[in-house]
């Protein structure tokens, strides 16, 4: 049997909805990709040299495990994914590589943060790998293309379905700058299981994984025991013990995982040499007595306009007028009626 | 023989002239009536006979026919029961003909002879011409309301059969409305803390502006909304016999003085279906709830439960002003100006708007957010999040705001924005904004960075200028709208669909 029939049968497996990763390892071990395509029984009419052209003409490359290219650090992974979906540069992969990942219902803070951490530590010359997930996953993949690095991003369905769809500018952006990975083939839309399959690869591929923004039950906290398990080392932002999205977060905390305050932390526990990072000056125009007024009363905390007004005790104009300074120079985000400080 | 007598029938809020023909002739003894009876008009006949023999008429042996001419408008209802015994005892010669001569007769007979009032006789009266017109007793209260005309609200099919024959005298109905009592409305004093809630009252009162309220459950927009009628001005002489037609043609229930004088205030449940919104149901016609709104105000609680077609049915009413209802029988025009306010919760839980609060999954959030659609979204001129009162609130004994103080910013401000000449403020016309609300200094800049940001939409930017307006109004401003003004209508317009997507926003 050619190897192009293998690929392709091998990619027809892997799209299965019924065949998972274990399963797809065990399938190509024990029966060969074929009989294995006939075994869950598949349709015997496709062709798989077609599937393989299509994956080629869509310039995704297919990596089996034993392949050359494949990612080193994954074959020593305790559950290595059978078939990987490359598109884009490998190289982009690195040496170091810092996973950062976290709730997709975050608050603006949080996703702030994400987005300095990733940018900050592209500067220091690490690989953030993340889900393109939204919110905190989305705002680290951004921060790396801030400091115009490639990033890594890692999805649970087919490279050519964008998921979720609002991120299809930022799917193109890291396809185009860095690496795409999948377990699935062209075509395979996001089904439940597959995200905490992907959470796997991307605890597998880092040295180092950090949680921004997490509930107390969520996707991330899965990436956690995954990480866990392979023993890399997890680090976690600490929030606010009111913000029920850092409620996981703060429980890593207290069970002893690390601290990041900012991205020195990571780059120390990574034992990277700490260039001295000059504090960047604060570009933001200094906000007048009102506006200083009106951000002590946020506590740090999101706030919608009445907490505002309880608090300061302004008339509505005033208090409006200085939080639309507040939004002008970026001091503060607004979102559906809230309004969340976002700089000290 | 024949016995013509006129009265009239409600098709929607109009009412029309309706001349009942009663033909006795030879024949077996039969009952029929042509004319475009609806079921309640053709079984007339039980009620009318049970009626005359309980006054002590005869009921004729004959073949009896009643047409009610004209048969193209469609009949409903059982307001033709009246006139129908008239005319069948003027058929049957037991009443001379030309008692009937100028007089008009309207409504429903029970089984013992009682005449029992009809819905609409305001609108039903004004098609009568100048004819007096005897109707029953409960209905003469509404019926004075139309001016210069002779009214007798009779009790039984015997008193007016005894008036007809001149045995018992006419009462006359001059009857003076009795005094207008105030009505009990639900006081801004009552509601704590809230100052963001009370305010957009206060605006959406002045401006004419429709409101949204977000906020989890037990935060209080229904206790707000129900407190706006209180702050609108009483309904002009047009507009309140307007909204009383209307009550009387949807057969609600009247005030004493038989002139609905303040705003109304609706609230239909979620599970409404849109006829009985925008009005309609193939043979009744009746208007639905938002034209029983009328002058005054239309509260839709929960309003991301109501079905998606049912609110798209909103739009045009919203629109123009007014709602048609075209049915296979008939197309009828209601009127349907009204304040629209609605509360609803940001998502399933109730939790969605706080920055990493929401407890709902993706899809369950895009499916709620979906149930409203954008052109709906941005009628509301008004949309703030209400928040829970705190304890300290709720328990405190600090003095709020009363309607009546309220209300006297409200009147000033609605009279400034009258001089004007545009209606009320959430009505003028683009092509006018520069010139009725020019921007100050500053104000264009706040304006500019909104627009920016992506936080305004070109479309919002003049709902923005025109509650600017308002506000400037209320606080008694100049003819500039200034920086504040600006800033404080876009603080009260907060992007609802921001909050399922503003962690994409903020991440963006």
């Amino acid at each position: 049997m050619s190897i192009d029939r293998t690929l392709g049968f091998t990619a027809l497996l892997a799209g299965h909805p019924a065949v998972g990763p274990r399963r797809l390892t065990e399938l190509l071990a024990e029966r060969g990709a074929e009989a294995g395509w006939a075994e869950v029984g598949g349709d015997a009419s496709i062709d798989p040299r077609r599937v393989l052209a299509d994956h080629r003409a869509a310039g995704i490359e297919i990596l089996v495990l034993g392949d050359a290219r494949y990612p080193e650090r994954l074959l020593a992974d305790p559950e290595p994914p059978a078939v990987l979906f490359v598109d884009g540069d490998l190289a982009s992969l690195g040496s170091t590589r810092v996973a950062i990942v976290g709730t997709r219902r975050c608050t603006g803070g949080g996703a702030g943060v994400a987005r300095e951490l990733g940018r900050e530590l592209t500067e220091a010359g690490v690989t953030i790998v993340s889900g393109l997930a939204l919110g905190i996953d989305g705002a680290a993949h951004r921060g790396v293309l801030d400091a115009g690095g490639a990033p890594v991003g890692v999805v649970g369905c087919g490279l050519d379905v964008v998921y979720p769809s609002r991120h299809r500018d930022l799917w193109t952006q890291v396809r185009s700058t860095g690496l795409l990975l999948s377990e699935a083939p062209l075509g395979v839309r996001p089904a439940a299981w597959r995200f905490p399959a992907r959470n796997r690869i991307i605890a597998g591929l880092a040295d180092l994984l950090v949680v921004v923004e997490s509930h107390a039950k969520g996707g991330s906290m899965h990436t956690v025991r995954e990480a866990d398990d392979r023993s890399i080392q997890v680090m976690a932002v600490p929030g606010s013990v009111r913000n029920p999205s850092a409620a996981g977060t703060n429980q890593l905390l207290a069970e002893g995982c690390a601290p990041v305050r900012d991205a020195t932390d990571v780059l120390v526990a990574l034992g990277l040499s700490v260039a001295s990072r000059a504090a960047e000056a604060d570009r933001r125009t200094r906000p007048d007595p009102v506006g200083q007024t009106v951000l002590a009363a946020f506590d740090w905390e999101p706030a919608t306009l009445e907490h505002l007004v309880v608090r300061t005790g302004l008339r509505l104009p005033d208090l409006a007028l200085a939080l639309e300074a507040l939004l002008a120079a970026g001091w503060v985000e607004s979102a559906g009626g809230w309004y969340e400080r976002v700089a000290a | 023989m024949l016995g013509l007598v006129p009265s009239a029938s409600l098709l929607g809020v109009d009412g029309h002239a309706v001349t009942v023909e009663v033909h006795v002739s030879g024949g077996l003894p039969s009952f029929t009536v042509v004319g475009s009876p609806d079921a309640a008009c053709r079984e007339a006949s039980g009620r009318v006979r049970a009626a005359m023999l309980s006054s002590g008429c005869t009921w004729p042996m004959h073949r009896v026919t009643v047409n009610l001419a004209p048969p193209t408008v469609r009949k409903i209802g059982s307001g033709l029961d009246l006139a129908i015994a008239v005319a069948l005892l003027v058929a049957s010669e037991q009443l001379p003909p030309e008692v009937v001569d100028g007089r008009a007769f309207l409504g429903e007979l029970g089984l013992d002879g009682s005449l029992r009032p009809v819905p609409g006789t305001l609108c039903l009266i004004e098609a009568l011409g100048d004819r007096a017109v005897v109707l029953p007793a409960a209905s003469a209260g509404e019926a004075a309301l139309v001016s210069g005309r002779a009214v007798h609200g009779l009790d039984t099919l015997g008193t007016v059969l005894a008036c007809l024959k001149g045995d018992e005298p006419w009462p006359t109905n001059r009857r003076e409305p009795p005094p207008e009592t105030a009505i009990r409305m639900p006081d801004l004093a009552d509601v704590r803390g809230q100052p963001v809630g009370r305010y957009a009252l206060e605006v959406a009162a002045a401006g004419g502006h429709h409101l949204l309220m977000l906020g989890p459950p037990g935060a209080g927009k229904t206790m707000l909304a129900s407190r706006l009628p209180g702050l609108l001005p009483p309904l002009s002489d047009r507009a309140a016999l307007e909204t009383t037609r209307i009550h009387s043609a949807a057969g609600l229930g009247l005030p004493p003085g038989g002139l609905v004088r303040q705003p109304p205030f609706r609230a239909p449940h979620h599970g409404a279906s849109s006829v009985a919104l925008v009005g309609g149901g193939s043979a009744t016609m009746r208007p639905g709830e938002i034209s029983a709104a009328c002058n005054g105000v239309l509260f839709l609680d929960e309003l991301a439960e109501f079905a998606t077609h049912v609110l798209d049915a909103l739009r045009q009413p919203l629109e123009e002003g007014v709602v048609r209802v075209a049915r296979a029988a008939a197309t009828v025009t209601f009127p349907a100006r009204f304040l629209l306010v609605a509360a609803m919760n940001p998502c399933p839980c109730g939790y969605g708007s706080r920055p990493g609060g929401c407890r709902c999954s993706d899809g369950a959030r895009a499916r709620y957010q979906r149930r409203l659609s954008g052109p709906l979204l941005d009628r509301f001129d008004l949309r703030v999040e209400v928040t829970r009162p705190t304890v300290d609130d709720l328990m405190g004994h600090r003095p709020n705001e009363a309607t009546a103080a309220v209300r006297a910013r409200v009147l000033e401000a609605r009279a400034v924005a009258t001089r004007r000449g545009l209606g009320t403020n959430a009505a003028i016309p683009v092509d006018r904004l520069d010139e009725v609300a020019p921007l100050a200094d500053g104000a264009a800049d706040v304006l500019a960075h909104a627009l920016k940001s992506g936080r305004l939409s070109a479309r919002g930017l003049h709902r923005v200028r025109r509650v600017a307006r308002t506000i400037a109004d209320l606080q008694g401003a100049g003819r500039e709208v200034t920086a504040a003004h600006v800033a404080t209508a876009l603080s009260l317009r907060s992007d609802p669909a921001g909050s399922a997507l503003g962690v994409q926003a903020m991440s963006a």
